[in-house]
């Protein structure tokens, strides 16, 4: 069990790190597909612009930092669920042994 | 994934914030049942919003060369109901609309549709069809997320196809644009997807399996 879950780890490890190892020795950009999807709107309807912008847009500093900021509330809350549904579980399991 | 502010003509925009609205209202009455009814299940309900707003956050590059995020739905759509979804994935897009520009109010709707209705119950559909095979529950889920992820991306495609058919070869030609687009880039990033939900429904297996009976549906224990 143990040993499937370091494959999985290698496996997620893998998959983010290759991009990078591959475009090793490039000057590159990773264009955002966002971006890109914008492009070909522009592309395909050369007349369209955006009708509304958007009501707050942060700057590129400020950008990257609330996403962080969003990924680290997540990850918070994401672990601390996990650990308070241990902590009942093993509650749980010394209730129940307790009894016997 | 999430179409940005004004990208989406006034007709579109309305058309699909009107087919999200009545999905979302379901949900929030159903999830506000479901909490009231069984209060336990708010970690769980915390683990699944809280993993949807870390992976949606998480900006990866893929190996064709462009990035992109993964939609991070699959998780809460296997634990919690699609339907609940639609309120969470709806909290995630509103904030990242709000404070990042990342998406939009007029194009909150579409991006609803795409990412908290249609991906949530491809997953759980997955995940049935998975679970029926005999597979373990974890797997199940993985693939479950990895293809609710491809499926955001594909009505991304379909909805942005509809609004700016290509003026010579019309919505197929601009589908498939679209499509090159997503598609190739999210692979990758659905595989971790699907990879590390199945590592999150594992471990809650193993430490939470009161709570689980008793709040999802769809799972087997």
């Amino acid at each position: 069990m143990g040993d499937r879950w370091i494959l999985v780890c290698l496996l997620v490890a893998l998959t983010l790190i290759l991009p990078f190892a591959l475009s090793l020795g490039q000057d590159r950009e990773w264009a955002g597909t966002d971006d890109q999807a914008v492009e070909a709107i522009n592309r395909i309807d050369p007349v369209y612009r955006p009708w509304i912008g958007s009501i707050y847009e942060p700057d590129e500093t400020l950008e990257g930092r609330l996403f962080l900021l969003q990924a680290t509330a997540g990850a918070s809350l994401l672990g601390y669920s996990l650990y308070r549904l241990r902590q009942i579980r093993y509650r749980k399991m010394a209730n129940e042994s307790d009894r016997h | 994934m999430h179409i940005m502010e004004g990208f989406l003509p006034i007709a579109h925009a309305a058309a699909w914030t009107a087919v999200s609205t009545p999905f979302v209202i379901h949900g929030g009455q159903r999830l506000s049942r479901q909490l009231r009814q069984h209060p336990e299940s708010r970690l769980i309900a915390g683990a699944a919003g809280g993993f949807m707003f870390l992976f949606s956050a998480l900006k990866i590059p893929s190996v064709t060369g462009s990035s992109s995020h993964p939609t991070g739905a699959g998780l809460g759509a296997v634990l919690f109901g699609p339907p609940a979804m639609a309120v969470l994935g709806t909290i995630v897009l509103l904030f990242q609309a709000l404070l990042l520009a990342h998406g939009g109010l007029t194009t909150l709707g579409a991006n609803v549709f795409s990412m908290a209705i249609v991906g949530p119950w491809v997953a759980r559909w997955i995940y049935g069809l998975c679970r029926r095979g005999r597979i373990t529950a974890a797997v199940a889920a993985g693939a479950a997320a990895a293809i609710g992820d491809l499926s955001t991306y594909l009505t991304t495609a379909t909805q942005l196809a509809l609004a700016f058919p290509d003026s010579v070869n019309g919505f197929t030609a601009s589908f498939v644009k679209f499509v090159s687009i997503y598609g190739l880039t999210q692979i990758p990033l659905a595989l971790v997807e699907g990879l590390v939900t199945a590592s999150i429904v594992r471990l809650l297996l193993r430490h939470g399996q009161g709570e689980l009976t008793a709040v999802a549906v769809f799972d087997k224990n």
